[in-house]
């Protein structure tokens, strides 16, 4: 069975002035995906977002959000989504509490709805102990937790979600990862921007990489992979201890390209095989069997950062 | 070229004045508008008037004075408050620039651009000799005033600049200072009748009564733009502004270290206790909220709470406009129209809804900049509903909270009408005057918050007194469209009819209105652009 398009956009060109943000955009997003857009600073992904949350007027192509079109069906749209923009859009002055219950009632949920919801989304967000707390009195971290809560806040079916990760630190950013993995458990569908790849590389499913207005690649970051290398899979397996056995019986396999060493004082070793060939449970099986004690066995997400860099165009945009 | 870190920032302010076109904009409309309102003046008073150079020298120096208070309250006083608001004040501090350069910075360049935009009218002002009845020393000596009168209200807003968290707590210094200082004139008044009258003291006020009064700049101007006014071009008023300005300057710069040292983080937050939960999902026993919970319009509801001062605001705006209220309610109705509540009343007539005008332009010209200031907007624009709503529900949330000084305007100018018909002195043309006056006024107040709620998207700072003087200038342009239109058709003049002169403010009103009708559209249409901008 085909999976709904929650998103449908079809050559979506937007100018500012003298400068062509957006030339000819096309791309669909499929229900309960994590859908990454991708794109370096200036690539157009905060325009494109700006449209979907009907900010903008799309000025050329057609956008549709299920099924209904942003401009002539926009109340049915903004019922459905949830905008986070990459700033903080926060009435610092008010408590937590007050700040969801206000989006609530904005969006025209009646009290009990109200309380039963900001109960909810307070727990999701892990905010629950600082409801009381004034906004302006929060870390980064906690008032990206409660922007995001304000965006559930009217059980909306699709989140766009503006570079969300900028400015957090590593903590932050792996918990609201998980944040958005059990989001997606519950069957949102969630659009999410950043300008790094790799970061997205483990949540997303489904990746769009714009660069100067126009979508250079869309699809499945498995696909992403396989484009920008042939048939190929870059691995990392990291051992317990570095073991050159195991090494020289990984790079006998048929369908093993090369098996680069690790370097000195590690052993992480870095895999390239055709896996058409050669399947992943063949690649642990003989490290096992030569006597190399497994770590890790991950998809390499460097390789991820050079499929970005091959597909963008280097240097700043004018 | 080097300067010194203490004058770095003021030659950068200076700079960027003299490079930017606004500057020149402004001077020249200001020349414009003097040239315009010069003729005017001579063309309505050629023959009617002994002295009109006196009268126009005397419009244009109250008109400075209104200007220069009304910029006090947002161009001064966001001197260091605007660095505070923006979170770059620790920027500057990590420099090698001390709190007087960059008071110097912040401040005196403010007082520099003020003082030329006075010096670029001077050259037409002193025209109002050539009219007559005035002469060169009292167009000096009106200047010298306005010029002392500047430096004062700007050094007393970069006080409340350093204070205050932000430029609303500023301004609100600032008036409550110059408020303090008119109120203290006819309370010393009092407090002396009271002690002699009843407490049977030996005591005079009088001598510190008055040298406060003399000391304003409404008392230095009737002495100066006096008939046969003789005197010279520096007074009391003078002396007394300059050092009073020169000391908040130096409390400024004391007290620069101890307010502007913390950490600037929270600096636009209006401070307030956290309310306390009435929504509680673990289902413990929910307790009474400082703030209620969210109305069914939870925009007005916000605004109110947020941005009008909520329960308190409204309480002091009842107590406040209530008294006034209470007072000429109770002279009026239980002494008539004696002497002096009389002369109470016809102050309060005019000076309340004056009052009520600067209370909601206030709130006009936040209503919508501080979402753009906060980057909060693109969360409302969002809503499911469409602009119109949202400016519809932000509007009565403003007008919830202005309600205690709306109906209180409106009733006393009622009463004052209604009782005013007794009077002697008032004929019946005179009475139907001052309704068309009343309904013009309230009319023009529309022109007026519409107006700045338009300035205020497109001005990041200053809407509220540039709104006041453009609604000014658009009062008088549609006023000689009116009046060229009426001459034009010789609807009365050729009979020497003058009485449809006295409808001229309605029609303006009614025109005011649908100007305002259009700043409404544009304003949609603005806050939609601003929304995909946010």
């Amino acid at each position: 069975m085909e999976a709904e398009t929650v998103i449908d956009i079809h050559d979506l060109k937007h100018r500012y002035k003298t400068h062509q943000a957006l030339a000819g955009v096309s791309f669909s997003v499929q229900r309960q995906s994590i859908h990454g857009f991708v794109g370096p600073n200036g690539a157009g992904k905060t325009t494109t977002l700006k449209v979907l949350a009907t900010l903008l007027k799309p000025q050329w192509g057609t956008v549709g959000v299920f099924g209904h079109d942003i401009v002539s069906d926009r109340k049915a749209v903004r019922r459905r989504i949830g905008f986070m923009p990459d700033h903080f859009s926060m009435y610092r002055q008010m408590t937590v509490l007050e700040y969801l219950d206000f989006f609530g009632a904005a969006y025209g949920l009646g009290l009990a709805q109200r309380d039963k919801i900001i109960g909810d989304v307070l727990a999701l967000t892990d905010m629950a102990g600082r409801k009381d707390d004034l906004i302006h009195g929060l870390s980064r971290g906690m008032q990206q937790r409660v922007s995001l809560a304000r965006v559930l806040v009217h059980d909306p079916d699709l989140l766009l979600l503006d570079e969300p990760a900028s400015g957090l630190d590593p903590r932050a950013r792996i918990e609201l990862m998980e944040i958005l993995e059990e989001l997606r458990r519950l069957g949102k569908t969630i659009f999410i921007s950043s300008h790094i790849l790799s970061e997205l590389a483990t949540l997303c499913d489904h990746v769009t990489i714009l660069d100067r207005g126009e979508v250079k690649y869309t699809g499945t970051m498995r696909g992403l992979i396989a484009t920008s290398d042939g048939a190929t899979s870059t691995y990392q397996l990291t051992l317990a201890a570095a073991h050159p056995a195991t090494a020289d019986a990984l790079a006998k396999l048929p369908g093993m390209n090369r098996v680069m060493p690790p370097v000195p004082g590690e052993a992480r070793y870095t895999l390239n095989f055709d896996r058409a060939q050669l399947p992943l449970n063949a690649i642990l099986r003989t490290a096992i069997d030569a006597g190399g004690e497994v770590a890790s066995f991950t998809e390499d997400v460097k390789h991820l950062n050079q499929a970005f860099m091959d597909l963008t165009e280097p240097g700043v945009r004018t | 070229m080097n300067y010194s870190p203490l004058l770095a920032l003021f030659v950068r302010s200076l700079r960027e004045d003299a490079r930017s076109r606004a500057t020149y904009w402004a001077r020249l409309g200001l020349g414009c508008f003097l040239l315009l309102y010069m003729l005017i003046f001579a063309a309505a008073n050629r023959g009617w008037s002994n002295a009109p150079g006196r009268g126009f020298l005397m419009w244009v120096i109250f008109f400075q004075i209104a200007a220069i208070t009304l910029m006090g309250l947002s161009y001064f006083a966001s001197a260091v408050a605007e660095e505070k608001e923006e979170q770059t004040l620790g920027l500057l501090r990590m420099t090698d620039l001390s709190p007087l350069s960059i008071l110097l910075g912040k401040s005196t360049s403010r007082l520099c651009g003020a003082l030329l935009l006075l010096a670029a009218q001077f050259p037409f002002t002193i025209m109002a000799v050539t009219f007559g009845g005035v002469s060169l020393g009292q167009v000096v000596a009106s200047y010298c005033a306005v010029g002392a009168f500047t430096f004062l209200l700007c050094n007393l807003a970069l006080l409340g600049s350093v204070i205050s968290r932000g430029v609303a707590g500023a301004a609100v210094f600032c008036i409550v200072i110059i408020a303090l200082l008119l109120v203290s004139v006819p309370l010393l008044h009092g407090l002396q009748w009271l002690g002699t009258s009843y407490f049977h003291w030996n005591v005079s006020f009088d001598r510190v009564a008055s040298a406060i009064w003399t000391a304003t700049p409404i008392a230095r101007l009737q002495e100066v733009l006096g008939t046969g006014y003789g005197g010279g071009a520096i007074g009391w008023q003078f002396l007394t502004n300059i050092a009073f300005g020169a000391g908040c300057f130096l409390l400024a710069w004391a007290a620069f270290q101890r307010f502007c040292d913390r950490e600037p983080e929270a600096a636009s937050a209006p401070s307030r206790v956290p309310a306390v939960a009435t929504v509680n999902p673990a289902g413990e026993s929910p307790r009474k909220a400082r703030v209620p919970r969210t109305w069914s319009n939870a925009l007005m509801w916000k605004d109110f709470y947020f941005l009008c001062g909520g329960r308190l605001g409204f309480i002091v705006r009842t107590t406040a406009y209530g008294s006034v209220l209470l007072f000429n309610g109770w002279s009026l109705i239980s002494k008539g129209s004696t002497d002096w509540t009389f002369g109470i009343n016809a102050m309060s007539f005019p000076l309340l809804p004056f009052i009520f005008s600067v209370d909601v332009a206030v709130m006009a010209s936040r209503i919508f900049r501080t979402e753009l200031r906060d980057q909060t907007f693109s969360a409302l624009a969002v809503l499911p509903c469409t602009m119109r709503d949202i400016v519809r529900d932000k509007a009565l949330a403003c007008a919830l909270a202005a309600a205690p000084g709306l109906i209180a305007s409106l009733v006393l100018q009622v009463l004052f009408l209604v009782f005013m018909r007794d009077r002697s002195s008032v004929n019946q043309t005179m009475h139907a005057s001052f309704i068309v006056q009343v309904i013009a006024g309230w009319l023009n107040k529309t022109l007026l918050l519409s107006l700045i709620v338009w300035l205020s998207l497109y001005m990041k700072r200053g809407a509220l007194p540039a709104g006041f003087l453009l609604s000014y200038v658009a009062n008088a342009v549609i006023s000689i469209g009116v009046w060229a239109a009426v001459g034009a058709l010789a609807l009365g003049f050729s009979q020497g009819n003058y009485s449809v002169l006295e409808w001229t403010p309605l029609a303006v009103g009614i025109l005011g209105l649908v100007a305002a009708w259009a700043f409404y559209l544009s304003s949609i249409q603005r806050l939609g652009v601003l929304a995909g901008e946010d």
